[in-house]
């Protein structure tokens, strides 16, 4: 197990299309960063607070992580990875564990390089955080973790279920893509622009647990409930995927 | 003599690395041409050029007397077929309605050839079954029907018998010979097992670093392979007095060499080259096999 | 060519996919536009507005489904066959492209029957305006295909046909934000680039937008017609040049 956790890591950090994958992520950071700051400046005249540049990786994230994970995954199964791996000795819920690993891996390393872009871009060409604490950016930076490892993990829960298909390459990044739009209609009925929430009774309930609980809608928006709540979403969201995978993948006929 | 395909100094440049070098080659109408090579060596290049899937870097072609360079070497391909590494099939889709599809494109008015050719190549029973779920010797005979639609008078195949059993190789290769035979079809088969390829080829080109070799047809290539005695004399003139003399089949490959195409007697030799004052050096059994001419030809290194 | 689109509409007309999309393409359409799905801002819309509203499954439908039938020509490698026929790519470009423009009409005139099912009148107002949307989904087509036929990789593929459709609902999003501090002559020419995407198109007919986002039907349509025009020509530009391996 060991040795195939370690096989994958390494292929993953020497793969080209995580690296170019990486480079995107920090490139989207400064284009984003130093593109509002040239708006600001020149349109509105005005300083550029680090508070409305600092946390919009969370959108972006879903789309990257899921495309990430795509390129990294789906070879396993084109170029005949699982075989071997099959072949060598090793078993399928070794594979699956072992991908999702890598997977949960890719959320973490693309986090971390967005966050020290971030950092260093919002300390050269911003005014600074005006409303934030470092501690308040620190728990965002935090639970954005928490929410790319269990993204990263449920979208190759589903490259290792449907590997294999011409689906296993657009599902994902569809269901990605649906959220998103889900994301952005539960938080408009939660915290409508004007007047207050009108929802009652079992819609309000479940539109609150995924706010609160699903790494996909939470991760939208600043942290604002308790820590716990967040960890137990994007350690649901993992079990989750893992006994999904492990269940589905067992019984799958590998070409 | 009509060619189907010639050749002149095509080359072909990946970057740095050159594919085709000055390739001249002229495959003959109605023949079965056997196209031998080592991996790397230009063959699927080629092929690629002729199908039209590659443009040359320098150089040209005539396909069926077309140029390759000219709009109307579209209806030379519409006249051709052709398997180039893999079988191009479409996966989600039967064997029948693969060759429905390649029907379509080349406008035939009806699908009636379709179960004819399924018949052909041994998949008529492969029902509503998606070639994605066909074994490879599977794959490989529906993209031979693929390429035999529209009654092509040029099938290119790029190893037509990789991936099939030994009752399959058989059958394409008869197949191959009766297309030739009865109708006339040229056709162009790049393949490593030369031992399948001596039993239908009708003339034969080898390729090495993207030249051809030599090309020959399969008379001179059988005169090559024959078992021979090979003859070291201090002049091959007079030692052709006796072999004249005696009706016997020879080539003379230098001025002291000859191959001696007889079962000889060495005494009987001696005393009747010693009468025209031929000394003989050496003489020796000279049998070459296939595989043995194409090493000595290509060299047996670097199978990359 | 006709023959190789005949061939890609013999191929459509078969695909599950396709056919799957067409059903729910006009089950859809006639339950949303008849108001069995309940939402506070769906409900104060009429039947036509409804009707408008859900024409955006087919952009989302045609995101996923160009990649899945036309990048097979890569990965199964059937684009080989079309060539040795004496096809030219830019005639498989086309072919293609024509066959997708058959499927997204098709699939219109399902939506447009299911329309009508649920309960919208077929005056000239909505017919018109349907038609925009039909050369909006088909613009969006023309884009997607540069994307299908000039990339190889059916991985890249997919990714760049999904985030296309990010893109355009972002451009959106960020557009009416953006068309609101506009004025005069920089919101006009504001309202022309917003709706070079298909789905800003489709905001702006669902009436959400507001006004100054709709530069008028007759720009729409001008604006989706050059698109077509200008992504085929980029679509096929030296095309033929390329090399398969």
């Amino acid at each position: 197990m060991i040795r195939l956790i370690y096989n994958d890591t390494r292929r993953l950090l020497t793969s080209r299309y995580f690296k170019l994958c990486v480079l995107i992520n920090i490139g989207y950071e400064i284009f984003l960063v130093a593109g509002l700051k040239i708006v600001v400046t020149l349109f509105l005249h005005q300083s550029l607070s680090a508070d409305e540049v600092a946390f919009n990786y969370s959108e972006f994230s879903i789309f990257l992580i899921t495309a990430s994970t795509l390129l990294t995954t789906i070879s396993d199964f084109t170029d005949g990875g699982i075989r071997n791996k099959l072949i060598t000795g090793a078993t399928r819920p070794q594979i699956v564990l072992s991908s999702l690993f890598t997977g949960m891996l890719q959320g973490i390393i693309h986090t971390f390089f967005a966050c020290i872009t971030s950092v260093i871009l919002c300390s050269v060409l911003t005014s600074g955080y005006n409303t934030y604490n470092v501690r308040e950016i620190a728990d965002y930076w935090l639970v954005m973790t928490l929410a790319c490892m269990a993204i990263g993990v449920f979208s190759t829960a589903i490259i290792m279920m449907l590997g294999g298909r011409k689906s296993s390459y657009v599902v994902g990044l569809a269901i990605a893509f649906a959220l998103r739009i889900f994301t952005a209609y539960v938080l408009s009925k939660l915290y409508p622009e004007k007047g207050e929430c009108k929802l009652e009774g079992a819609r309000l309930i479940i539109y609150r647990f995924c706010e609160r609980y699903v790494p996909y809608l939470f991760m939208s928006m600043r942290p604002h409930w308790n820590f716990v709540s967040y960890v137990a979403g994007s350690v649901g969201l993992m079990c989750i995927s893992v006994l999904l995978a492990l269940a589905i993948f067992n019984k799958k006929e590998l070409v | 003599m009509d060619y189907v395909f010639k050749s002149y100094d095509l080359c072909k440049q990946y970057g740095s690395f050159s594919a085709l070098n000055n390739l001249n080659m002229e495959i003959p109408k109605g023949s079965i041409y056997g196209f031998v090579g080592k991996n790397g060596a230009g063959k699927t290049t080629l092929i690629r050029q002729i199908c039209g899937l590659q443009s040359p870097t320098s150089g040209s072609f005539e396909l069926m007397e077309y140029k390759n360079d000219s709009k109307d070497i579209v209806r030379a391909r519409r006249r051709m077929g052709a398997v180039v590494e893999t079988p191009a099939i479409f996966k989600d889709l039967s064997a029948r309605s693969n060759l429905i599809q390649q029907c379509l494109l080349l406008g035939l008015p009806d699908y009636s050839k379709v179960d004819g050719l399924l018949e052909l190549v041994g998949l008529a029973d492969t029902g509503k079954k998606k070639a994605r779920n066909f074994s490879l010797g599977m794959r490989q005979r529906l993209g031979i029907a693929i390429a035999l639609c529209g009654d092509p008078d040029f099938i290119i195949l790029d190893e037509p018998t990789n991936g099939l059993d030994p009752q399959g190789i058989i059958e394409i290769r008869e197949l191959i010979i009766k297309l030739n035979k009865e109708r006339g079809i040229t056709f162009l088969i790049s393949s490593h097992i030369l031992d399948e390829l001596s039993r239908m080829a009708t003339h034969y080109g080898f390729i090495d670093q993207g030249s051809i070799v030599r090309q020959m047809s399969s008379e001179e290539l059988q005169r090559e392979c024959c078992k021979s005695v090979r003859m070291r004399v201090n002049d091959t003139k007079l030692l052709s007095k006796v072999l004249d003399e005696k009706r016997y089949d020879y080539k003379i490959l230098g001025p002291d060499t000859a191959d001696v195409y007889e079962e000889l007697v060495f005494s009987d030799m001696v005393k009747r080259c010693e009468k025209v004052g031929c000394s003989i050096i050496s003489m020796e059994e000279h049998d070459e096999s296939l595989e043995a001419f194409y090493l000595s030809l290509l060299g047996g290194s670097g199978n990359d | 060519m006709i023959n190789l689109y005949k061939a890609n509409m013999s191929r459509l007309f078969h695909n599950i996919l396709y056919i799957a999309g067409c059903v729910i393409a006009i089950a859809a359409t006639a339950a949303f536009t008849a108001g069995m799905v309940h939402n506070p801002y769906i409900d104060r819309m009429g039947e036509e507005s409804r009707m408008i509203f859900i024409s955006a499954a087919m952009i989302a439908f045609f995101t996923i489904f160009i990649p899945i039938f036309t990048n097979p020509e890569y990965t199964d490698g059937s684009i080989r066959n079309k060539i040795v026929s004496g096809y030219s790519q830019k005639q498989v470009y086309m072919s293609y492209l024509l066959c997708h423009f058959t499927a997204a009409a098709v699939m219109w005139l399902f939506y447009m029957i299911g329309g009508i099912i649920g309960g919208a009148r077929p005056d000239g107002r909505i017919l018109v305006t349907n038609i925009i949307i039909l050369f909006a989904v088909l613009s969006y087509i023309s884009f997607l295909m540069i994307i299908a036929l000039r990339l190889k990789k059916m991985v890249i593929v997919a990714i760049l046909s999904i985030l296309t459709l990010n893109m355009s609902y972002s451009s959106v999003m960020f557009g009416n934000a953006i068309l609101t501090i506009m004025e005069d002559e920089s919101r006009k020419i504001g309202a022309v680039i917003y709706n070079i995407s298909s789905l800003g198109q489709w905001f702006a007919n669902t009436g959400f937008a507001d006004d100054f986002a709709n530069p008028g039907l007759h720009i729409q349509l001008m604006v989706s017609v050059a698109l077509i025009l200008f992504t085929t020509a980029i679509g096929t530009l030296a095309i033929n040049k390329r090399d398969l391996a």
